[in-house]
């Protein structure tokens, strides 16, 4: 069973909800699912392959603002990247993806897509950043955990706190 | 004991589970040969005390084939089977029969490879219970 | 017990070449046959179904007086009918002739020549036993009611019951909508010639109305089949229209006033109509129709404006006050032409169907090239009226696919996807029509030059690959697909994104295969006797049937499909009568103690009560010989006729025997 499910069906979505502490104003965050999490969707069986929900609604559960984006469901590269360098456009591409539609953080369930997303930006430039995060790191964040206990860098959080609308009285 | 070859009599239903089996044999598949068939118009045909009759006179196992509910060629034949069925699984208990010794199975024309499993794996129930020997025990007047 | 000598039994087995001599002792069956009680002569031969074989048995028969014939040799299924008839023809009844399954279910399942053997000498057994206790039966001679019911108005039913009418027969043509025509009359132009669709089909259309030997019952559907091939009693429900027809001139002055209005079913949603309204110009019967489940309300009654709006002209074709009617009658043979619906392309959440205007199916498409539809045939964008440039067509969608949708092909959407994309560029001669294709099928007589025709003249690009995703960003629908014979990926910026979705049979298939206990395939398309050799009729006898609700096929193979359902009804009612099986139920009245178990367990309700004698009757006419009611009797007052209870415990001690 994969985490995702776990919370979805063994916990139940709206127990997470309860469970927040610190819920994440508004946060515009990209899910990225990538292809194995779906696909083959007769073996998987975890969401709809081609429009899943699964993340976005845990992400609006902790209080983010999930935004849709084309590729979201659209392969990384997976271990290509590993020994090439052709497969770095479809990683550019993605973020390129979620960042036209307006996406500030991607989230991801999977090390190898993170692997492959924050080396295929081409960016250095301030402006090109886009954290990646896992899904549970902000479900940590919106439960009451410190940022350090949950390996999120000084830049990642800056970027989060700044993207983070602010609240209005 | 490996060396005990069951004797199974398979009630085929003809419009559905007679040409699976039939398919099967098209298809080149193998099975064991310990299930002899016989040919029914429908599964309906089948009164529970044939069954009884069948274990009586020596057979160890007694199955029952006919077509997936919704599909009987007569409506509903199968369904009566199956209530049927469930009746003579009780007689059965009472009896001190094995349940494994008789089965209902749906077998569809289409369903060739369905039919040798069922074959398969009922002839290899069988030898693990051993032979059920009624015979011997019980004057059969038919 | 009486005096009747034992039946004199010969056995007969077939090597059926090496299919079934490879792998089953024939010396052996045929040594060991000669030794069952009751056979005097046991022989074989290689292939007995052959001219010399059955010379054989005819010979045999003859000249050893034989009373009982057993074929051992392939399924029952194949040949008992063959064999049989061997057995007439020397003289004997039909019954007296088994056939022992040695092949299906012997040679070719097992590998052990031992086993193969023994389970031979078993079968044999059986089939001696069986036909020694089979009754010399006759076939019931039935009357045949010489009318034809049709169901389905579309091409294939206007064909099949233009055949049986024109023979001279009456036909009762039941049709769901307001009209005849179905699917071919939403049609632009059909391949390969582009002839107009309405324009050929219209005087077929109006053929049949004006047909004297044709009754069509139009927002009808069959309500009850009762009866067997030959004499089937059909009930048919007919809601009203309202409308005269006899009167209404079509002038429209009622849909005018009408408040209610519901989308379009014929232009497949993509226009309105009213509640009260002509299902297209060339319908047949050309007067209008109300929809009383859109109208506002006739019990009571809300609007009435219609009304009102007819009446003012003096011609009030338009009565409020009508209601259902039920119809019943008789006939022989009923043909199911209840065609094809289009699968559901919001499954196919890849292509985002239903996210987005300009994302449609073909059908949709057809209704835009039309010159009867939403745009009177121009191609426009249905989200802004924009003339589209580039527009993708993706076939095989949602087909061809067994992981997630249709596993089948439907056959024709290779052909109108090259004419839509045809037709696009000669309506559009600026724009770019992109065909995302798997493979292009243009079997049918001049379907492959038009093809080429289409993608050499028009200049289409035609793109081998499938396409991954159809989504929109910034206001502009993207596809994204491959060209697998460039080996590259491809994003292409469309106007209008066309998906040739499956054919998949229509809702009242299957409600009509219910009533007609005719059996559906696994995808619910109305299955035939045989996929190879009897494509025309169902395995219920009486039922034959026609079009896409039998298969995806195209305008021609259904025209044919329906002549010749039309041909083999027409063959059924050649006679005045009609032999049927004489295995019936049967009544010993002696044990019957007029329980009433048996009654209504007849699914063809061929069982009664005497009321006077308080003993069960079957009537061999309706009964189809299932047993069901034999198993139920506990009096074994019922039985059988040639598979009694004591038949069949003889092959169970035959099989069971060591």
């Amino acid at each position: 069973m994969h985490f995702l499910e776990v919370l979805r069906d063994r916990i139940g979505f709206e127990r997470v909800e309860k469970a927040v502490k610190a819920p994440l104003k508004g946060l515009r965050v990209g899910a990225y699912y990538g292809c194995l999490l779906l696909r083959p969707p007769g073996e998987m069986k975890l969401d709809d392959p081609n429009r899943p929900s699964v993340m976005e609604d845990l992400l609006t559960r902790l209080g983010c603002t999930p935004i849709d984006y084309p590729a979201r469901t659209q392969c990384c590269g997976s271990y290509l990247n590993i020994s090439t360098l052709e497969s770095e456009p479809l990683a550019r591409g993605i973020i390129e993806s979620a960042r036209n539609s307006g996406a500030k953080v991607l989230a991801v369930s999977c090390p190898l897509c993170k692997y492959n997303l924050e080396t295929g930006r081409n960016g250095s430039a301030a402006e090109d950043y886009m954290p990646i995060v896992y899904f549970t790191q902000l479900l940590g964040l919106a439960l009451g955990l410190d940022p350090q206990q949950l390996q999120l860098d000084a830049q990642k959080m800056q970027s989060i706190r700044e993207t983070q609308p602010v609240e209005v009285a | 004991m490996s060396s005990f070859e069951p004797k199974i009599v398979g009630f085929l239903c003809k419009w559905c589970s007679y040409a699976g089996a039939d398919l099967a044999g098209t298809n080149r598949l193998k099975y064991p040969s310990n299930v002899s068939s016989i040919r029914v118009n429908c599964s309906g045909r089948i009164d529970p005390t044939l069954v009884m009759k069948a274990l009586a006179l020596g057979a160890d196992g007694v199955l029952i084939a006919g077509c997936h509910p919704g599909d009987c060629h007569y409506t509903n034949g199968n369904i009566k089977t199956l209530r049927r069925f469930k009746l003579l699984q009780k007689m059965l208990d009472q009896f001190g029969i094995e349940r494994e010794r008789v089965r209902l199975e749906w077998i569809s024309a289409a369903e060739g490879e369905r039919y040798a499993q069922v074959v398969r794996s009922m002839t290899e129930q069988i030898r693990l219970l051993g032979p059920l020997n009624w015979k011997h025990e019980v004057e059969v007047t038919a | 017990m009486g005096t009747t000598p034992p039946k004199r039994v010969g056995v007969f087995v077939c090597h059926c070449g090496l299919n079934i001599a490879g792998t089953v002792s024939i010396n052996e069956v045929v040594e060991r046959a000669k030794k069952q009680a009751g056979v005097v002569f046991a022989f074989d031969h290689k292939y007995l179904c052959s001219e010399p074989g059955q010379a054989l048995i005819k010979d045999s028969i003859k000249q050893q007086h034989l009373d009982a014939v057993v074929v051992a040799a392939c399924s029952p299924a194949m040949h008992e009918t063959t064999f049989k008839n061997v057995a007439r023809s020397a003289g004997l009844n039909r019954y007296n002739c088994e056939v022992a399954n040695i092949r299906e279910q012997g040679s070719w399942v097992h590998d052990d020549r031992e086993k193969a053997t023994r389970k031979s000498h078993i079968a044999v057994r059986q089939a001696i036993e069986k036909v020694k206790l089979n009754e010399a039966l006759e076939p019931i001679t039935v009357p045949v009611t010489r009318k034809v019911l049709v169901v389905g108005g579309g091409i294939a039913g206007i064909r099949a019951a233009l055949d049986v009418a024109n023979a001279g027969y009456e036909v009762y043509l039941v049709e769901k909508s307001g009209t005849i025509g179905g699917r071919m009359a939403q049609l632009s132009e059909t391949f390969p010639t582009l002839d107009c669709s309405t324009c050929i089909l219209g005087p077929l259309m109006v053929e049949v109305y004006r047909h004297p030997k044709i009754k069509l019952f139009r927002l009808s559907k069959v309500e009850e089949v009762k009866g067997y091939i030959g004499n089937f009693k059909v009930t048919v429900r007919q809601e009203p229209s309202y409308v005269d027809v006899a009167k209404c001139n079509a002038c429209g002055e009622c849909a005018k006033v009408c408040p209610a209005e519901v989308p379009n079913e014929f232009d497949m949603g993509l226009t309105w109509r009213k509640a009260i309204y002509t299902p297209f110009a060339q319908a047949v019967p050309p007067a209008y129709v109300l929809d009383s489940k859109n109208c506002l309300g006739l019990l009571p009654q809300a609007c009435g404006e219609c009304e009102k709006a007819c009446d003012k002209y003096g011609t009030s074709c338009i009565n409020l006050d009508a209601w259902p009617e039920v119809h019943e009658f008789e006939v022989g043979a009923i043909i199911a032409a209840t065609g094809y619906d289009l699968y559901n392309a919001a499954n196919l959440t890849e292509y985002g169907y239903g996210t987005h205007p300009d994302i449609m199916t073909s059908l949709e498409f057809e209704r835009m090239l039309s010159a009867s539809g939403p745009t009177s045939g121009e191609i426009r964008c249905p989200s802004d009226g924009h003339t589209p440039r580039d527009i993708v067509f993706i076939q095989c969608a949602g087909q061809r696919e067994p992981e997630t949708a249709l596993p089948y092909c439907s056959k024709i959407c290779c052909m109108y996807t090259a004419r839509h994309a045809m037709m696009f560029h000669h309506k559009v001669p600026e724009g770019q029509a992109y065909v995302f294709y798997m493979d292009i099928r243009a079997g049918g007589k001049g379907y492959e030059e038009f093809v080429k025709r289409c993608q050499e003249e028009k200049g289409l690009l035609y793109l081998r690959g499938r396409v991954a995703k159809v989504y929109e960003e910034n206001g502009k629908l993207i596809v994204k697909g491959v060209d697998t014979l460039s080996g590259k990926t491809v994003e292409i910026n469309a106007d209008l994104v066309v998906l040739a979705v499956g054919m998949v049979p229509s809702a009242e298939t299957h409600e009509l295969a219910t009533k007609l206990k005719a059996s559906l395939d696994v995808y619910g398309f109305f299955a035939e006797a045989h996929p190879k050799l009897r494509p025309l009729e169902s395995p219920t006898a009486g039922i034959y049937i026609a079009g896409a609700g039998h298969a995806p096929k195209d305008i021609p193979d259904t025209v044919a499909q329906a002549s010749g359902a039309a041909s083999k009804a027409l063959d059924l009612l050649s006679s005045p009568t009609l032999e049927r099986e004489p295995t019936v139920a049967k009544v010993t009245g002696e044990l019957c103690s007029g329980c009433g178990i048996c009654i209504p367990l007849c699914p063809y309700t061929a069982l009664t009560l005497n009321a006077t004698t308080k003993v069960a009757e079957v009537s061999a006419a309706l009964c189809e010989g299932c047993g069901t009611c034999i198993a139920s009797c506990p009096s074994g007052a019922l039985s059988l006729r040639n598979l009694t209870d004591e038949q069949i415990l003889a092959m169970v001690e035959a099989i069971v025997a060591s």
